[in-house]
């Protein structure tokens, strides 16, 4: 089976209109705040709440616009962590939703600067798994301040499957430093490698083999 | 492609697994933080005199602005997902070796200039700081890496077959 030609100028085109790209969506994404990451907020209070109503009473859209609110389920009297009921209020603690949101401005720059027969459909998509990975950041960061808030009364609740503190230490890691760029080039590479600009790159024999 | 994918992934997380241990950090990663720090340092002191480092700090003078350069400011994460992907591809081991030794030489260059570039934003504006520290530095050093990699195929692209078979 022949592989199809290259197109000479899909990769210089993409690094044309990539940057212009990247400069437009950023200015939408920065308008728009923190409300891009509400679906996967929804999706994450969902996850948190049910896994750790102990710990978690919920995850909300913070009303102020500073991002997302995470309310525990204990309080702090005399400096002590307590249930909240009958002293204090519950202990609540702001997450910056766009340190993992910038992902689909990101995508959206990729993949719109990528020639390709039609583009609605897969970037739907593509957007559909980066709010997936949106969600898990989200709970990442969560299980991450409650570790590091409520100190010992994070392991004290009755929690099923509650991953080690190493295991919470390096996800969050990974979620804040690589996912949020990783994810959008590596679901772009996916969805782009039948388009010119990717089998032009690819060596002759890789690109024969799934043809 | 999906091995590519299955490979690159499992290299990347127990890489990143192994950059976080204790005792990598305190031999590899913070030695190499300090000395990208003094780098910044070498090249911003000659051109301005108002500029002070000590350790991984670059100061506006006395009480002046300063940043300190930690670890995810290093652009080691940007490397290891380089050297992911190119481990993963196939290729020979010098073509591999030759992209990894390149490519940490480009992401670092990337890495210098937005160290230096964020030290006198944040002097300039917090929130613009925030914004290009947070949210655009780490997308231009992921297209950084990923400019390295497309034109490391591109590379393997043009040798002749039998090298990549050999491979």
């Amino acid at each position: 089976m022949n592989s199809p030609q290259p197109e000479p100028n899909g990769t210089r085109q993409f690094l044309l209109f990539c940057l212009p790209l990247l400069v437009i969506c950023f200015a939408l994404w920065g308008v728009l705040g923190h409300l891009v990451a509400m679906p996967a907020i929804g999706f994450a209070d969902y996850i948190m709440v049910n896994w750790m109503p102990e710990l978690v009473t919920e995850f909300t859209f913070d009303p102020e616009g500073r991002g997302a609110l995470l309310v525990s389920s204990l309080g702090e009297y005399n400096g002590r962590m307590v249930p909240v009921g009958d002293e204090g209020g519950n202990l609540a603690f702001i997450v910056n939703t766009m340190g993992q949101s910038y992902s689909l401005p990101f995508y959206t720059a990729l993949y719109f600067a990528t020639p390709r027969e039609h583009y609605a459909g897969s970037y739907f998509r593509g957007c559909l798994f980066l709010y997936v990975l949106l969600t898990l950041g989200l709970v990442s960061v969560c299980l991450k301040d409650l570790m590091i808030n409520l100190g010992p009364e994070f392991r004290a609740q009755d929690v099923a499957m509650l991953p080690s503190n190493s295991v919470i230490a390096v996800v969050y890691q990974l979620n804040a430093l690589i996912i949020p760029t990783l994810g959008p080039a590596v679901i772009w590479v996916w969805q782009s490698r039948d388009t010119p600009v990717l089998r032009g790159l690819l060596p002759v024999e890789l690109n024969t083999e799934e043809t | 492609m999906n091995r590519f994918i299955l490979l690159f992934l499992v290299i990347l997380v127990s890489l990143f697994t192994l950059e976080l241990q204790t005792p990598v950090q305190k031999a590899v990663i913070e030695p190499f933080t300090a000395l990208l720090a003094k780098v910044s340092a070498a090249l911003i002191l000659p051109f301005d005199d108002s500029v002070i480092a000590y350790g991984k700090i670059l100061q506006f003078g006395p009480g002046g602005f300063a940043v300190s350069i930690e670890a995810g400011c290093n652009g080691v994460e940007a490397t290891i997902v380089l050297i992911s992907a190119v481990l993963a591809f196939p290729a020979t081991w010098l073509q591999k070796a030759s992209a990894i030794v390149i490519g940490f030489f480009a992401i670092q260059v990337m890495n210098i200039a937005r160290i230096i570039s964020l030290f006198y934003l944040g002097d300039w504006n917090m929130d613009v700081f925030s914004w290009f520290h947070l949210y655009l530095w780490p997308v231009l050093i992921m297209i950084d890496v990923l400019l390295v990699f497309i034109l490391y195929l591109r590379y393997l692209s043009r040798q002749p077959a039998r090298e990549l078979a050999a491979a």
